[in-house]
């Protein structure tokens, strides 16, 4: 029974870091494209495009069997927390990109009339207002990240599906195993969701827009 | 004959596995989806039911819903093979994702629609089907494509329950190369399989959001 209370751990683990990476990350690479940085304004919609539009366990099986051709070796449980995290932050980027394209011209005027320069509008009025604008979407791609987690079982990270697949095989008490999967993973998403609606509802008494 | 042929030809099933059962679990959602979708705008009962459905099938990761379709079917006594296997994982996962469109996208439309119809005499069904669903669906397109694309991209999952999809193929394909001729060529085969679905899928997100700048109100 704790192997699979440290395949639900190890779960937690690997969305925690990719979800904290995508969020720290994304708005970098989002304003870089909002703002038209030239040059790697392409990288960053190339970057983003490419990882959306390709499925996400070929994005794993290619890191973790494609790259070694290229002399890059990485761990299962390396591969794994890195492809998620560039998952999530691909995904992440276009939702906050699409809050820029949000934010009412009128705050950034208002922002330079009162003397910001661009970078500090940028962050003081534009990243707060973007984000705000991308909350409805930016919850969707936690909670996905989470969820395709359980895609890294490909690449034998012990997560929690890889965990209770391999005691299914063991002990063939399928159905057992496969309600407390199942419910396992409904708990930690109702309990993800329960807490960003909890912070979208926080964000909303502030905002007077 | 080249390996790049070689290749090729041994990656057809798999290229024919993923194109059916993108295709038909697409279709399948839709129809699912829709009728789901509808049913629960029209009566509350409906409502409860499609929301544990959605609520279900939404909140599992697509991984789990297949290998539990897998699994468990077989033990009630129905034979499952992979691609069916497959096919109703997807379905499930694509009706409850379609449904809740559906339902967003017809209280999406203007109350007005709905009234002037029910004045007019027309039961409830009806005017949503014949007037509020045509409009909604201009709405909901983007949305709708969006599932498509990640339909087509989760067919990859199909190697887990043992169904042979492209991805599935290509490997196979890798590991006959590594004991042919030594190299594998994975790097290429991958980059390869990877601008497939890249190019497939990126031009559809283009025209979806080609039809979706057109069709708004």
């Amino acid at each position: 029974m704790p192997i699979l209370l440290q395949g639900m751990y190890l779960t937690l683990y690997i969305s925690g870091i990719a979800i904290v990476a995508a969020v720290t990350v994304s708005p970098i690479l989002a304003a870089l494209q909002a703002k038209r940085v030239t040059g790697l304004r392409w990288l960053v919609v190339g970057f983003v495009n490419f990882i959306r539009n390709t499925p996400f366990p070929l994005q794993l099986v290619f890191y973790y069997f494609g790259l070694p051709s290229l002399g890059v070796h990485l761990s299962p449980m390396a591969t794994g927390i890195i492809g998620l995290s560039i998952y999530g932050t691909a995904y992440m980027t276009e939702n906050i990109r699409g809050g820029f394209d949000g934010i009412p011209v009128v705050q950034t005027e208002a922002a330079y009339a009162l003397g910001f320069g661009k970078i500090s509008t940028l962050i003081g009025v534009e990243l707060p207002a973007a984000t705000r604008r991308s909350i409805h979407a930016s919850t969707n791609t936690i909670i996905a990240v989470l969820k395709d987690s359980s895609l890294v079982y490909f690449i034998s990270v012990p997560e929690l599906t890889y965990t209770t697949m391999s005691l299914m095989g063991r002990t063939y008490r399928t159905v057992e195993l496969f309600a407390f999967l199942g419910v396992a993973y409904l708990t930690m998403v109702f309990c993800l969701i329960g807490f960003l609606k909890l912070y979208e509802r926080s964000l909303r008494l502030e905002e007077s827009i | 004959m080249s390996w790049e042929m070689a290749a090729f030809q041994a990656a057809l099933p798999g290229i024919r596995f993923t194109i059916i059962i993108a295709a038909l679990s697409c279709l399948a959602s839709l129809v699912v989806g829709f009728g789901l979708g509808i049913s629960a705008v029209l009566s509350r009962f409906m409502r409860a039911l499609e929301l544990t459905y959605t609520t279900l099938w939404r909140g599992l990761p697509l991984l789990v819903t297949l290998f539990m379709v897998f699994f468990l079917v077989p033990l009630a006594g129905i034979d499952v093979s992979s691609a069916a296997a497959v096919f109703v994982g997807l379905t499930l996962w694509g009706s409850a994702n379609v449904a809740e469109i559906v339902v967003g996208g017809i209280k999406g439309i203007h109350g007005a629609q709905l009234d002037a119809g029910l004045a007019l005499g027309f039961p409830q069904a009806s005017v949503l089907v014949r007037v509020v669903v045509p409009q909604a669906v201009r709405t909901m397109l983007p949305s709708l494509v969006g599932i498509l694309l990640a339909l087509v991209q989760a067919t990859t999952l199909a190697s887990m329950v043992s169904a042979v999809d492209l991805m599935e193929s290509v490997r196979r394909v890798m590991r006959t190369l590594t004991i042919t001729s030594g190299e594998s060529h994975s790097f290429a085969l991958y980059g390869v399989l990877m601008g497939i679905y890249f190019c497939l899928c990126y031009s559809l997100q283009k025209f979806s959001v080609f039809l979706g700048k057109r069709w708004a109100y």
